[in-house]
């Protein structure tokens, strides 16, 4: 499996897919920046770094991480079946479960990627154009394992869709579709006391979100079990995939007529 | 120019098109049916929630990846070749697609308010005597957001590159333009961006009467509202600006 993953990575150099990732990033702590020097002068006067740190992971499950996670996740497992090279995979005795499997750990690990690299530019905005003093050693700590973590249990929420819709050629895009809708409703769910219940939120009591008012909030059982439970879904999702020939039928293909006797053709 | 609009709209029988904005137009208002049913909301709310977010936030990344297709078939079927003999100007031909985006565009806030109105009636709470205008609202607003989105569907065009650069270029445009109009109250009501970008114009002019508001809070808000009459002269402004600029990316680039 390890081999599989670094051979992932050595696909990715080809692809220009991760600068959606760079940009999805940087666009959240630069809205975050927006966010806090028009929210300066009016009731959130005051505020500090771990203010604007709640404010960037909030844009980050809400507008970036769940499209941007799926967006790649759903593109690399794509290429496999428009390149062509999905066969030829298949064939070094690599089974679709073990390179699904392959993909969504190489998705995992550049969410975390994406993760640190959101917390560098938290950082520098913090220090360089907010000009905050009050940035301690902890808080900086803090800053990074809860950005970090609030990302890897959104890959963990998103998982399972990035497992459905790749099981198609060209599935993924309604899935980025769908991922955006479900980053959104994240802002709902967690104002209304269903952060620990809703997956893409379910996170927030487990890295401590919200300080010491958050943890009166969150309950971070809760959220692990949620989370654990999208693990679970995700391996089923995976487990019963299809076999190739079925992976890689077009719809027209097995739908019409002519696509059948094709089909049956072929078969026999 | 009518046999042009029906050609593109002959070839994308295939592409499921309407399909796909009707699916992609009922993803917000799923979710606020359940919010407004926890949190007994009226109609009014779920519709003025889903059309926000539905119209504001989706609906130009729908209809990017919309030109996307619509721009870039002819190229990826290599058929534009065939096309070429005809006297058919390339202006020509980008109008007719802008217009089926037009159509798609009002298809998908037409769908929205279909969705929001399963959604009201499941939440028991559907004002129908409300329906004409909030339909006459939802066309009103596809043809906004399709304006509003006319300068990066130009720029997705000129630049013809792959369909996932176009759609993370919309997606820029999209929350850099949501996310003022979300804010709008934290700005100056005199901030060059709340006058120069499109959706908070929309939102500007939207505010003033698609929200129930106290007298307190109209009051905070009256600084930022403006007419019908601006905004019509906003887009106005917007499309004799995109015009030019559609017959400029039309025109055929050298490779």
């Amino acid at each position: 499996m390890l081999n599989i993953v670094k051979c992932e990575f050595e696909k990715l150099k080809r692809y220009s897919i991760l600068w959606t990732g760079v940009v999805g990033v940087l666009v959240s702590v630069v809205y975050a920046v927006l966010q806090i020097q028009t929210g300066i002068g009016k009731e959130t006067e005051g505020m500090g770094f771990e203010v604007f740190n709640q404010v960037v992971i909030w844009n980050n499950f809400s507008l970036v991480f769940p499209s941007i996670i799926m967006l790649l996740g759903g593109f690399l497992i794509n290429r496999e079946y428009t390149d062509n090279t999905l066969k030829a995979v298949l064939t070094a005795s690599v089974s679709f479960r073990k390179l699904l499997f392959s993909k969504l750990i190489t998705t995992g690990i550049l969410t975390v990627l994406f993760a640190i690299f959101s917390f560098l530019c938290t950082f520098i905005a913090a220090v360089l154009v907010l000009h905050f003093n009050d940035i301690t050693l902890v808080l900086i700590e803090t800053s990074f394992i809860q950005i970090c973590g609030n990302a890897f249990s959104n890959f963990l929420a998103v998982a399972p869709l990035i497992a459905w819709f790749s099981r198609k050629q060209n599935g993924f895009w309604a899935g980025v579709g769908i991922a955006f809708v479900y980053g959104i409703c994240g802002t709902f769910a967690a104002g209304r006391y269903l952060a620990d219940f809703y997956p893409i939120t379910a996170g927030f009591g487990i890295i401590g979100y919200g300080g010491n008012e958050g943890a009166e909030v969150f309950h971070p059982i809760i959220g692990c079990a949620v989370l654990a439970l999208m693990v679970v879904l995700t391996i089923v999702i995976v487990f019963f995939a299809p076999p190739y020939d079925e992976a890689m039928a077009t719809p027209s293909g097995r739908n019409n007529k002519k696509g059948r006797l094709i089909n049956e053709r072929n078969h026999h | 120019m009518l046999n042009l609009i029906l050609c593109e709209f002959a070839k994308i029988k295939r592409q499921k098109f309407i399909l796909f904005s009707i699916l992609a137009a009922c993803l917000f208002p799923i979710p606020m049916t359940v919010l407004a049913g926890k949190d007994r909301m009226d109609f009014t709310g779920l519709f003025n929630l889903a059309l926000f977010f539905g119209d504001f936030l989706l609906l130009p990344c729908v209809l990017s990846i919309v030109t996307c297709i619509l721009f870039f078939m002819e190229r990826e079927n290599g058929s534009l070749k065939n096309l070429l003999p005809i006297p058919v100007s390339r202006t020509e031909m980008a109008f007719a697609k802008l217009a089926v985006i037009l159509v798609i565009s009002i298809i998908y806030s037409v769908a929205g308010l279909g969705a929001t109105m399963i959604g009201g009636v499941i939440i028991g709470s559907i004002y129908w005597h409300q329906i004409p205008a909030k339909l006459g609202l939802s066309v009103v607003m596809g043809l906004l957001a399709f304006l509003s989105t006319l300068p990066v569907l130009i720029a997705i065009i000129r630049l013809n590159k792959s369909a996932i650069f176009s759609i993370l270029l919309a997606a820029v445009y999209t929350l850099v333009n949501f996310s003022i109009a979300y804010m709008m109250g934290n700005l100056p009501p005199d901030h060059i961006l709340l006058s120069a970008l499109p959706e908070p114009i929309v939102m500007r002019w939207w505010a003033g009467f698609g929200v129930e508001r106290t007298p307190e809070n109209f009051e905070m808000i009256r600084p930022y509202l403006i007419s019908g009459a601006v905004c019509l002269r906003y887009f106005l402004l917007l499309t004799a600006i995109c015009i030019p600029f559609i017959i400029w990316a039309s025109r055929p680039q050298e490779d």
